[in-house]
């Protein structure tokens, strides 16, 4: 099955737990629309929508073009794990950040993100590192002196700081 | 109107507001020139700076990067042949060929001249197209609301080049993530499981910083550390230009700066589509009107002058749709009226009504901007071509540490710091398998609205035909219509071209 397709058959199934879900929402009793009405016009849609977007992917199937095109992108997914390997990792890198935030601090967690994302993202050479350092530094002492003092946003301090 | 422009010059000369502007337009120009870095992505950066200004400063300060990063862009664009935004694609067609004849300072001058004069042009009508569309709006009732909104839905999937289709859910998605949280009539919750996070919704900015800058700056994380950015640029060009003979030869080609600046505006005023459509559109037309269109593509002034005045005029065209209606002709538009809603003034018909003074002061920072970008790009054109020199994964390292700042001063909460970070990765996904991104921003916007007024006109009065009965109502409701069928017959002749070519 296509991508095309999968993505279909989640928005289809998602739409229908959700419809379940608005039989949930309490219906005051002397409005003509309850707060369910829009929600429930919205999820009908999306579940035609997703629907379509099933259905035509297997009418396109039949077409050579697609069968075609379909190779063609197989070939190119097998080494999606190694291709996209940076953008997985940027983004369990930025999950852990945003959970350390509140329990070490927000500013030596932002440092620290910022020499493993520079690291992540470019080169990992020895002699790099000492400007991914003065960077990180740089950059968190600029936000610490413009957003804290000069806005008075108070970032999480958590344990460290 | 003349009276309020006049009552408003008053209020952007004030020292705070036009220092605001020029650092604005400053930051709008460097983030234009970057490659990888949008005219979206910087008004989101300079957004959190902007919330302890006055209404009409911080206004002011992303006009300026507005207008700055659509004239920013072309300096990489011209000199590198590498466009720094979306909007100064065309741009490079002709204005990389032209760096390479051995005239980078004819290139460079002929771009900021031509948006200078694009943005002129594209003021007259920012002026009076909004005043006047804003006074016909106000008469709207809920019926005409309701189906303006639903128009303007329906034309954005039409306008992506991407799939139909997943426009179309990608837009009602946005209207659905929307309703999360406490419902507006009756103030019930909806889709919150019970958590203390999702009870007042998904706050607007933090979901468009996710993904708008997140999720591109992801995209384009894939492409860092390769060679690409071990090449060296060549950063010493010989800029001098006669200014007079590259104005009067642009004044030359009146036909041709005109219509692109059209193209720009009209584009700008359709919702939630961007400048990245105006400028190939223009430069595509004016080869097709031109005399000599084998010579485009070679380094002639034609094609920059007609890539350059659209990009920029569709600024002005944003900010109509934007003023007169409180739909965002873009996404920076968007964004700004996000800062809006921040300080407290609800955008929409009524908007220029009630605040003269901000809105009268955001065309003057339009003006205003269009001449300082264009003395900071004389001043500094060899800085922001250092900058441009940047590696990518610095850049977009510290461009994600700032989505979080931005996300986070907004409410000081870390919970709209992980609806930043949920937003980037379906964002990031969204880009991945097709679906365009600006309906779901426009749904996110437009879903509270639209919801409202459809509620509204049935209680009002429970008889449905009203939508069809008025006018403009219809008016609106049958242009839909005629805008998705033409999408989808545009659609189907490609499909079958496609087909018997391949």
């Amino acid at each position: 099955m296509g991508r095309d397709a999968v993505i279909g058959l989640i928005i289809v199934v998602m739409s229908i737990l959700l419809l379940f879900n608005t039989m949930g929402i309490p219906t005051p009793p002397i409005v003509p629309l309850g707060p369910a009405f829009y929600p429930r016009i919205l999820l009908s849609l999306l579940l035609i929508m997703g629907m379509i977007l099933f259905i035509s992917y297997i009418f396109k199937e039949r077409s050579l073009r697609a069968i075609k095109a379909e190779k063609r992108e197989t070939r190119e997914e097998k080494g999606w794990l190694i291709r996209y390997k940076k953008v997985i990792w940027s983004f369990v890198v930025f999950g852990l950040y945003i959970l350390f935030i509140p329990i070490i601090g927000f500013y030596s967690t932002t440092a620290i993100v910022l020499v493993i994302l520079q690291g992540l993202l470019g080169y990992r050479e020895l002699k790099q590192f000492s400007i991914f350092f003065m960077i990180s530094i740089i950059t968190t002492v600029c936000i610490y002196l413009i957003f804290e003092k000069y806005l008075m946003v108070v970032f999480p301090k958590g344990c460290l700081f | 109107m003349i009276q309020q422009l006049i009552g408003a010059i008053g209020s952007v000369f004030d020292p705070a507001v036009f220092i605001s502007l020029i650092v604005g337009t400053a930051a709008g120009i460097i983030g234009g020139a970057i490659p990888g870095i949008t005219i979206t992505m910087t008004v989101i950066l300079v957004l959190p700076f902007t919330f302890g200004m006055t209404p009409l400063q911080g206004l002011a300060t992303m006009v300026g990067v507005y207008v700055g990063g659509e004239s920013g862009g072309l300096i990489s664009a011209c000199l590198i042949g590498i466009p720094g935004t979306p909007s100064a694609i065309a741009t490079t067609f002709d204005g990389f060929p032209m760096t390479r004849k051995g005239e980078p300072g004819r290139a460079v001058w002929f771009g900021i001249y031509a948006s200078m004069l694009g943005s002129l042009i594209a003021g007259f009508f920012l002026v009076v197209g909004a005043v006047t569309l804003a006074e016909i709006a106000v008469k709207f009732g809920p019926w005409e609301y309701f189906s303006l909104f639903f128009f303007t839905l329906s034309i954005v999937p039409s306008l992506t080049e991407k799939s139909f289709i997943k426009g179309l859910i990608s837009g009602v998605f946005g209207l659905l993530v929307a309703s999360v949280g406490t419902d507006p009539i009756m103030g019930v919750q909806r889709f919150t499981f019970n958590t203390e996070l999702l009870k007042s919704g998904f706050p607007f900015l933090p979901v468009l910083i996710g993904v708008y800058a997140f999720s591109q700056v992801m995209t384009d994380a894939e492409k860092t550390g390769k060679s690409v950015e071990k090449s060296r640029y060549e950063t010493r060009f010989n800029l001098q230009v006669s200014h007079m003979k590259v104005l009067k030869e642009i004044l030359w080609q009146p036909v041709n700066l005109i219509r692109s600046s059209l193209i720009g505006l009209l584009i700008g005023i359709l919702p939630a589509v961007g400048g990245s459509a105006a400028n190939i559109l223009a430069y595509d037309q004016a080869k097709k009107m031109s005399r000599h269109p084998e010579k485009f593509g070679t380094g002639i002034p034609d094609g920059i002058i007609a890539s350059e005045s659209s990009n920029n005029a569709n600024v002005g065209g944003s900010l109509i749709t934007m003023m007169a209606f409180g739909i965002p002709g873009d996404a920076v538009t968007a964004v700004m009226l996000g800062a809006l809603i921040i300080h407290g003034i609800q955008p929409g018909p009524l908007f220029i009504n009630n605040y003269p003074i901000v809105a009268y002061g955001i065309f003057w920072a339009y003006f205003l901007s269009t001449f300082i970008t264009v003395g900071i790009e004389w001043a500094g054109l060899r800085i922001f071509l250092k900058m441009v020199k940047v590696p990518g994964h610095i850049l977009y390292s510290i461009v994600l540490v700032l989505c979080v700042v931005g996300s986070f001063a907004l409410n000081n909460i870390i919970a709209d710091v992980w609806t930043l970070y949920f937003f980037g990765i379906l964002g990031y996904l969204m880009i991945k398998f097709g679906f365009p991104l600006a309906p779901i921003i426009l749904g996110v916007i437009l879903g509270p609205l639209i919801e409202a007024n459809l509620i509204r006109a049935i209680m009002t009065n429970s008889d449905l035909t009203l939508f069809i009965t008025r006018p403009i109502s219809l008016l609106f409701l049958v242009l839909s219509v005629v805008s998705v069928v033409i999408a989808i017959y545009q659609r189907r002749k490609q499909e079958r071209i496609a087909l018997k070519e391949g």
